[in-house]
């Protein structure tokens, strides 16, 4: 202590010169390292810790909407081909939730319900019952779905909110299953699940796309895109940690 | 950082994938918003992070490079946004100082030393407040090396100075860090 301190006066190299570069780039201090050394450790990983800050949202919010302008308004056919496909599967899992996850009795009832796909009979009771698409409403349900996502509004009624919630649901399942493995692995669900989102790798990125539906339904996801992407927990990388990289630098950056 | 990851999903929101490029954002933009309070303070700096990826998204389809490059070039994005807004270091520091001093007052904090408590509580503001008390460049090249993750060499890039002057210059910072702390009688 007594070197280290007489080195922060004099400017001079002390002890804990040689784990200076270990503390900027996030390496672990050796115990023996000068106690601190340890102290300037804590306020670094303090640094690195993500902030519990939640008016980054609307930054996020903004931040994909110039990404929205930026490619997918520019390139329609893109939406076009996409969207189709990525209603289909949803609809899939929505219905592989309701008959393979386990999700037998009402739960799994609300959820084929909510995507209207139960026979027109039980639909109707569902209608009635908790506010799910009424029988015959697929194809509208499908239109609404289609105009809500490509002009951002934020739609209202029961389609796009069980849209929301279905999404938002197998995205949470997805979330507390995965550590496990095998859930993820063998679940016709999340087998969906990931077909929606384009392999079983992009599971966790498209659920980050996926809005928390709100209680009343005035604000809700369509079809995974929604206007703020929602919590879902899933973090792929590690925003908070600003360790090294493991990739090779390569070739330097083209100015935009 | 996302590492082997990386260049996957940056092709897949080069290409419109909207959930790759909310991937791509939510790695970067909690260090980007922190790298900006550090440097500039007297700023909006949520509204700063915003304008950076508006620029940032213009010019992704023809971005190329690792993800150390990546970062480097968001956050030079960043540093000329910040510079864009005419900040002034002189008013940062007094803003961040004042901030050290609410932190610190004695009435604030538990008794009995305002600077124990400050470490106990160090929190990602606190410890950001503290940083700020450094020279402007200390402050900068700690922020770049430990909250975005770059490099000496990209740091020296991205501030317009040799990988030397960064290295003497990060030095010098944490020392004085491991000065305020002892001075001000903290130990652990």
């Amino acid at each position: 202590m007594a070197n280290f301190l007489r080195s922060l006066s004099g400017g001079r190299p002390f002890q804990g010169d040689e784990h200076l570069e270990d503390l900027l780039s996030g390496q672990p201090l050796p115990e023996n390292a000068d106690a601190e050394l340890h102290g300037v450790n804590e306020l670094l990983t303090a640094l690195r810790s993500a902030p519990a800050d939640p008016v980054e949202r609307p930054g996020q919010a903004r931040a994909l909407d110039a990404y929205r302008e930026t490619f997918a308004t520019s390139d329609p056919a893109h939406q076009r081909r996409r969207r189709p496909a990525m209603i289909g599967t949803l609809i899939g899992a929505k219905l592989g939730a309701a008959l393979a996850a386990g999700a037998v009795g009402f739960g799994g009832i609300a959820v084929a319900a909510a995507a209207g796909v139960l026979p027109d009979a039980a639909q109707n009771l569902a209608h009635t019952t908790f506010n799910a698409p009424a029988a015959g409403s697929h194809g509208k349900s499908a239109d609404h779905i289609k105009t809500a996502d490509t002009t951002k509004a934020t739609p209202v009624g029961p389609d796009a909110t069980a849209e929301g919630h279905a999404a938002f649901g197998l995205c949470t399942a997805w979330t507390h299953a995965k550590d496990s493995g095998k859930a993820a692995e063998k679940s016709i669900a999340f087998r969906n699940l990931a077909t929606a989102a384009g392999s079983q790798d992009g599971i966790a990125a498209y659920c980050l796309t996926v809005a928390k539906p709100s209680v009343d339904g005035t604000e809700s996801d369509t079809a995974g895109k929604p206007d703020t992407a929602g919590k879902s927990g899933v973090t792929p990388g590690k925003p908070d940690t600003a360790g090294k990289s493991n990739v090779v630098p390569g070739t330097p950056p083209v100015k935009p | 950082m996302i590492g082997e990851e990386f260049a996957n999903i940056l092709a897949r929101a080069q290409r419109g994938d909207e959930a790759a490029f909310a991937s791509l954002w939510l790695d970067v933009n909690p260090a980007l918003v922190k790298y900006l309070r550090v440097v500039a303070r007297e700023v909006d700096e949520e509204d700063i992070a915003a304008e950076t990826w508006v620029t940032v998204v213009k010019g992704l389809a023809r971005f190329r490079g690792d993800e150390m490059a990546w970062r480097a070039w968001v956050f030079t994005t960043a540093r000329r946004r910040g510079i864009d807004e005419g900040r002034r270091r002189t008013r940062r520091r007094a803003a961040l100082e004042s901030h050290v001093a609410e932190l610190a007052a004695p009435g604030r904090l538990v008794p009995p030393d305002p600077a124990l408590v400050v470490l106990e509580r160090m929190d990602t503001q606190a410890a950001l407040a503290l940083v700020a008390q450094l020279s402007p460049l200390q402050a900068e090249v700690i922020a770049l090396r430990v909250i975005a993750g770059l490099d000496v060499e990209a740091v020296a890039r991205l501030v317009g100075r040799t990988p030397g002057a960064v290295r003497v210059a990060a030095h010098r910072g944490l020392r004085r860090l491991a000065q305020i702390l002892a001075r001000q009688g903290v130990t652990l």
